[in-house]
Parts: structure tokens; C-alpha cells; sequence
């Protein structure tokens, strides 16, 4: 008896019908599948939704140190009576150094070459990251600023600078590191020049005691106009590199 | 599908990587062969737009190697490739797919296809440095083929495979080649003979011969002879 014949015509609920479909018409295996996926034109995934997942892709302890810092600067500010300032600017490179690693980070773990061959290419990625990054940096220093300048004898402008100044050595020189040290000793030299840059810091205002002071605050200002050109210096060459690697990888 | 390799040179200082090769590539697989710095690697990156050459051009289907169009056609297994450390097989293949500029179901679905494809389903969720390098390499074949490429560069593909996964390989590159241009490099002769459609030997940045693959040659004696002249 064929399969049809079994089935009344109330039996034909969708359920039935699709059941005596698949009996009666078996499909056919599918041809030149492959060919006919690749002939399809290419959904491409947004801009904002490959910065979305490129940030999903930055280690959860780059996003930690700076909830820390801002935790340990909010209890220091409500349970600590003294001026919070330095200890805010000593903590700061520590956030900064972010950056660098994470401008380095395809090299370090020998990414790059399948990176570039990608529709996204590693300039697109690097870009992403430090973009993500410095925004995320932008929120935390318009958090720690305010805070360190309730707590401080400093205003707000000065405040800014004092954190922007170590938080722009620090990008700097790991901006420098991502460029000059392409192995995972590079990871080594971010954290020595956090501590470094942070020591320093700390020891600065026990030796020059007035280097905090109003008359003081244009050296401040001149430095901090110096390390933000050299960051935009470095930040293009690292763009630069990105494509030159095109020619010279080795 | 056709990809032209119009003269392309590579020059580093004194030596001459790439010198002026010219192929055409139409469906099928392709074996290329020659000794350890023949130029392999970097006649395969500048296929792959990895490294730009210092003259000729190369495109395919008119497009040229430099655009973003030509990069999501393509895909591609370098000699050596690191990860995250933080990675799984499958964040590998779904970081991977997503730079590939998939769509995140996309390549969730197509992740999970290739690790079965390449037998990794079960480790699949298992960090990469806890893989062995048969498996590191099985899932640098399946990163490879997230977007269906239609151009397949594959450089020593077959290192640190067991013969069982030798030949898992080999067939499932002879499906590749049906739809595919599939190009793979390796000294190692035994692994192309059976699969490769027309082998392409290098010595010295040259190209010293080009031909179709017969099954009575004996491709170990004819590429000995060829590059002892």
C-alpha cells in the first residue's frame, strides 16, 4: 500500500503532512553545496558589532586592574583623610600600560600573520583595541579626577594633569615596548615600566617637595603637551609598522 | 575562478626570495614543492596578501590581493601560527570567523561543523595549550576553512599530523579541490602525490617546473632530478 493512502484527508495536520512529504519525496542529496555557498554574497558583520566582540577578546585582568584602581581610589577617598593625589598618580600607570600590551599582543602570541590575511586585517584589530581601551581609560579618568580632586588641595585642572601626565609616560613607553620587543619578554617590560614610572612617583614628591605646588603647574603642563604629541608619535608609527609588515615579514 | 600571479619578485637585501613567477590557478589542487628555503613561504604569503611583493600582480577573478574582497575569499594556514592564550578550540575558530567578518551565529554554526569535521568536537571547549600538535594543527586546517574559501593556502599543512590524520586530511582536501583553488606546500613529497592535481616545484626563488601530476611518475626521482638539473 503506498505511504499516501494510509493518511485520511483529516489526518493532514501540519505535523501529517510534513511526515507524508518526507515518506513520499525523499529529498535528493544536496550538489555542489560548497560552489553554491560560496556564490552567495557575504554577510558582513557590523563595525559596531566587531568592536562589541573585539572587546570581549581583551583579558579580563586588563578590565580588573582598573575596576581595582577605582575601588581602592573610592575607599581611599572616603576612608583615608589625607590627600589621595599621589597615590592616585602612582596607581595610574598601571591602567595606562594596557594599551601598549594590548597593541603588542597579536605579536607576542604570533597572531599577526593569520590576523592579517583576515577581511578585518591587524590594523583593524589594533585599532579596535586601543580604541575600546582608550574610552574605557576616558570613563575611568573622568571618575578619578573628581575623586582625587575632592580629596586633594589640588583643583580640577590640576588634578587632570597630574593623573593624565604619568597615565601618557606610561602609554608612551609601553606604546615603545609593543614596538621594539616582539616576544612574550615584552609582557615583562609593560610591568617594569608600570612599576618603574609609579615609583618614581612616589618618590618625586619626597624629594622635590614643591613639585606639586601652583608655581610649579606649567612644567606640568608642558610635559603633559610633550608626552600627548609623542603618544600620537608612537600611536602612528605602530599604524605605520602594521602596514611596512606587509613588506617585511619574516 | 581564476587566480593570475603576473612576475611577482620578493626581494630581502641580497636575496632573492620570490623571482618573477607567473602562474595561472584555475579548481584543483595544487602541490608545491622544494627544499627548505626555496621560497615557498613567501611566494605563499604574498598569495595570501600577507606580504606585499616588490613587483608583479596578483588577482583573482580580477580582483586584486590588496582588497578586503579578495581576503574574505581566502583562507589560510601559515607554516606557523600561535593563539591566545586564553583559548579554546572553539573561541579560536569563533575569534577567528568573526575577523573573517561572519556573523556571530554564522560562525557558531560553521565552528561547530569544522571541529567535527577535523575530529575536535570533544576537546572543543579545552584551552589550546592543553592540545598536542596534531590537534593544533587540525584546528589551523579548520580556522582555515570557516569561510568556504574558494582560494585554500595551506603551508606545510601536514606537520605533526599521525598518518591516521594524514589521510583524514588528504580526503578532505580532494573534496576541497572540487569547488576550490587548493594550494599546499610542503618538502615532503609522499604527501602530495596522491592528492595534488599539478604540482609546481620552486628552487631558489625560481620556478623550476610546472605540469600536471601522472599517475606512473615517480615524483620523489623526477624532483630530485629536476633540481640537480
Amino acid at each position: 500500500m503506498k505511504p499516501y493512502l494510509k493518511y485520511r484527508a483529516t489526518d493532514t495536520t501540519n505535523h501529517h503532512t510534513t511526515r507524508l512529504l518526507r515518506e513520499v519525496c525523499e529529498a535528493p542529496p544536496p550538489l555542489r553545496k560548497d560552489s553554491f555557498i560560496q556564490a552567495l554574497p557575504n554577510r558582513k558583520i557590523s563595525t559596531l558589532a566587531f568592536l562589541r566582540f573585539q572587546a570581549g577578546y581583551i583579558p579580563k585582568w586588563i578590565w580588573g586592574t582598573s575596576a581595582v584602581i577605582f575601588a581602592l581610589a573610592l575607599a581611599a577617598a572616603c576612608l583615608l583623610e589625607q590627600d589621595i593625589l599621589q597615590m592616585l598618580s602612582a596607581a595610574i600607570p598601571f591602567v595606562a600600560i594596557a594599551s601598549g600590551i594590548e597593541s603588542g599582543r597579536s605579536h607576542i602570541y604570533a597572531m599577526a600573520e593569520l590576523e592579517m590575511s583576515s577581511r578585518f586585517s591587524l590594523k583593524s584589530v589594533i585599532l579596535a583595541r586601543m580604541g575600546i581601551l582608550g574610552l574605557s581609560h576616558l570613563f575611568l579618568l573622568a571618575a578619578l579626577i573628581p575623586l582625587g580632586a575632592l580629596h586633594s588641595t589640588a583643583g580640577f585642572l590640576q588634578t587632570g594633569v597630574y593623573l593624565l601626565t604619568p597615565y601618557l609616560a606610561a602609554t608612551l613607553t609601553g606604546l615603545w615596548i609593543s614596538r621594539k620587543i616582539r616576544g612574550k619578554e615584552a609582557g615583562y617590560a609593560y610591568l617594569g615600566t608600570a612599576a618603574f614610572i609609579s615609583g618614581c612617583l612616589m618618590y618625586i614628591p619626597a624629594a622635590l617637595p614643591d613639585c606639586y605646588q601652583m608655581r610649579n603647574f606649567h612644567r606640568w603642563g608642558v610635559l603633559l603637551v610633550l608626552l600627548a604629541g609623542a603618544v600620537i608619535y608612537e600611536f602612528t608609527k605602530i599604524i605605520q609598522e602594521t602596514e611596512e609588515l606587509r613588506w617585511n615579514l619574516s | 575562478m581564476e587566480l593570475i600571479v603576473d612576475r611577482i619578485s620578493k626581494q630581502y637585501q641580497n636575496k632573492i626570495a620570490v623571482d618573477r613567477i607567473s602562474l595561472t590557478f584555475t579548481k584543483g589542487i595544487y602541490g608545491l614543492l622544494g627544499s627548505n628555503g626555496a621560497g615557498k613561504t613567501t611566494f605563499m604569503r604574498m598569495l595570501c596578501g600577507v606580504l606585499r611583493s616588490d613587483s608583479g600582480t596578483i588577482t583573482m577573478d580580477g580582483m586584486d590581493v590588496t582588497t578586503e574582497e579578495y581576503r574574505s575569499w581566502l583562507g589560510y594556514l601559515p607554516q606557523d601560527f600561535g593563539y591566545y592564550p586564553e583559548f579554546t578550540g572553539m573561541d579560536f575558530l569563533l575569534y577567528m570567523a568573526v575577523l573573517k567578518g561572519m556573523t556571530k551565529p554564522q560562525a557558531r554554526r560553521r565552528a561547530k561543523e569544522l571541529l567535527e569535521l577535523v575530529a575536535l568536537t570533544e576537546t572543543a571547549r579545552k584551552k589550546i595549550k592543553t592540545y598536542s600538535g596534531g590537534m593544533k594543527q587540525r584546528l589551523g586546517i579548520a580556522q582555515a576553512l570557516l569561510t568556504r574559501p574558494r582560494l585554500l593556502v595551506l603551508d606545510e599543512p601536514t606537520a605533526g599530523l599521525d598518518p591516521k590524520e594524514r589521510a583524514r586530511f588528504r580526503n578532505m582536501i580532494q573534496e576541497l579541490g572540487k569547488e576550490s583553488i587548493v594550494l599546499l606546500s610542503t618538502h615532503i613529497v609522499s604527501d602530495i602525490e596522491h592528492i595534488a592535481d599539478k604540482i609546481i616545484m620552486m628552487e631558489d626563488g625560481r620556478l623550476i617546473y610546472q605540469g600536471i601530476w601522472e599517475d606512473d611518475m615517480d615524483l620523489e626521482e623526477f624532483y630530485l632530478g629536476t633540481v640537480n638539473g
